[in-house]
């Protein structure tokens, strides 16, 4: 395999990525060094894997090129931007369309066969994340592990999905109190 | 404070800690550079505070270790032991205290906190207890051993609606792919 499927989730000690504003408006954490963490996973990006409102935000955000310091814009012009959606149809600013599914499996090698080596990066698009995980079609999953309990809201992982024997790749902590895990699917 | 209420878990990456069939108490593949810190948390560890079911399960087992080298069985046959249980009579365990619990369990946490000698009050496993402790405030600091392992299922580390903001005070990784965690709440 030329290109990896890589989730990144920022998530509370308990688990919870979505409402992920909770996590990311707290003004306790030191945005630098959170830029760091996304800048130097960009290095390796080729590619973006999200669901539709993901996209549809992204989309409104940095497709008009907007002036920014952090290169987000030209970044994300410059990869591949799947989305994966049942209704939309063609969409400006999307390479492709993945209809996800049942064919979810066949989408994603797809993905992973085309285009220049790296990886493709998953964000936001929790429904996405459960199915898959679900699927086991994940290679690796940055956690980045903020240190609040939230108490509510959607988690990270889907209900009865097990997966054992993960490689900790790589394990570093922030001075703002975050945690940054990486795992990988042996 | 001279002594400190410190929970102690085995913990998925998706935030179990029911020890269903993850977890042995010998643990899994190279954990020698686990046990150094194992052995210094025991020489901090001045009381034991368990619920019914984990002390049965705990006195069921350590005390016919008759050739432990972990140190464990001698530890514990010698700590303060505090049991939390609205039943039980007779722990027939020395050193063995019966807390009642419920509406008793903030006085009493306070009681044991302030006599005999300076150090950690320790709590592992007992996941009902651990609720009743989070939610009610009277936890010093959590130790979350993470196994790289997602479970889909089990009952979770932190009771639903409580919400709260640990600081992370250090963080380590092992050969095994376990991970440390060190968060304070006080």
């Amino acid at each position: 395999m030329t290109r990896r499927l890589v989730l990144t989730a920022h998530t509370s000690l308990d688990g919870v990525v979505d409402p992920v504003e909770d996590l990311l408006a707290l003004d306790d954490h030191d945005g630098d060094e959170l830029q760091d963490v996304l800048l130097e996973a960009r290095a390796t990006e080729v590619g973006l894997l999200i669901g539709r409102r993901t996209f549809t935000t992204l989309h409104a955000d940095w497709a008009s090129l907007p002036a920014d310091p952090t290169g987000t814009a030209r970044h994300l012009a410059a990869i591949d931007r799947y989305v994966v959606s049942t209704t939309l149809d063609d969409p400006p600013w999307a390479t492709a369309v993945l209809r996800g599914g049942d064919g979810l499996a066949d989408d994603v090698a797809e993905v992973l066969k085309e285009g220049p080596d790296g990886d493709v990066g998953v964000v936001g698009s929790v429904g996405l994340g459960h199915a898959l995980i679900a699927a086991d079609l994940l290679d690796e999953l940055r956690l980045v592990v903020h240190p609040r309990v939230l108490a509510r809201g959607r988690r990270l992982f889907p209900a009865g999905h097990s997966a054992r024997g993960l490689l900790l790749a790589r394990s570093r902590v922030l001075h703002s109190g975050i945690a940054v895990q990486e795992y990988r699917w042996r | 404070m001279t002594r400190r209420i410190v929970i102690t878990q085995n913990i998925t990456v998706d935030g179990v800690v029911e020890a269903l069939d993850w977890f042995t108490p010998e643990g899994d593949g190279d954990v020698s550079d686990l046990m150094p810190l194992l052995a210094e948390a025991m020489e901090r560890e001045v009381g034991f505070l368990v619920g019914r079911r984990t002390f049965e399960d705990m006195r069921g087992y350590w005390p016919h270790q008759t050739d432990d080298t972990t140190g464990v069985t001698a530890h514990l046959d010698a700590v303060e032991k505090f049991v939390v249980s609205s039943t039980l009579t007779d722990p027939a365990w020395a050193n063995s205290t019966v807390l009642r619990g419920g509406e008793h369990l903030a006085d009493e946490i306070a009681g044991l906190l302030k006599e005999g000698p300076d150090g950690d009050v320790g709590v592992t496993g007992s996941i009902e207890l651990c609720h009743a402790l989070l939610a009610a405030d009277l936890v010093d600091e959590l130790r979350l051993y993470t196994y790289p392992v997602v479970l889909g299922r089990g009952r979770r580390l932190f009771p639903d609606g409580v919400e709260l903001r640990p600081t992370l005070v250090d963080a380590r990784a092992f050969r095994s792919g376990v991970s440390l965690q060190t968060y304070r709440l006080h």
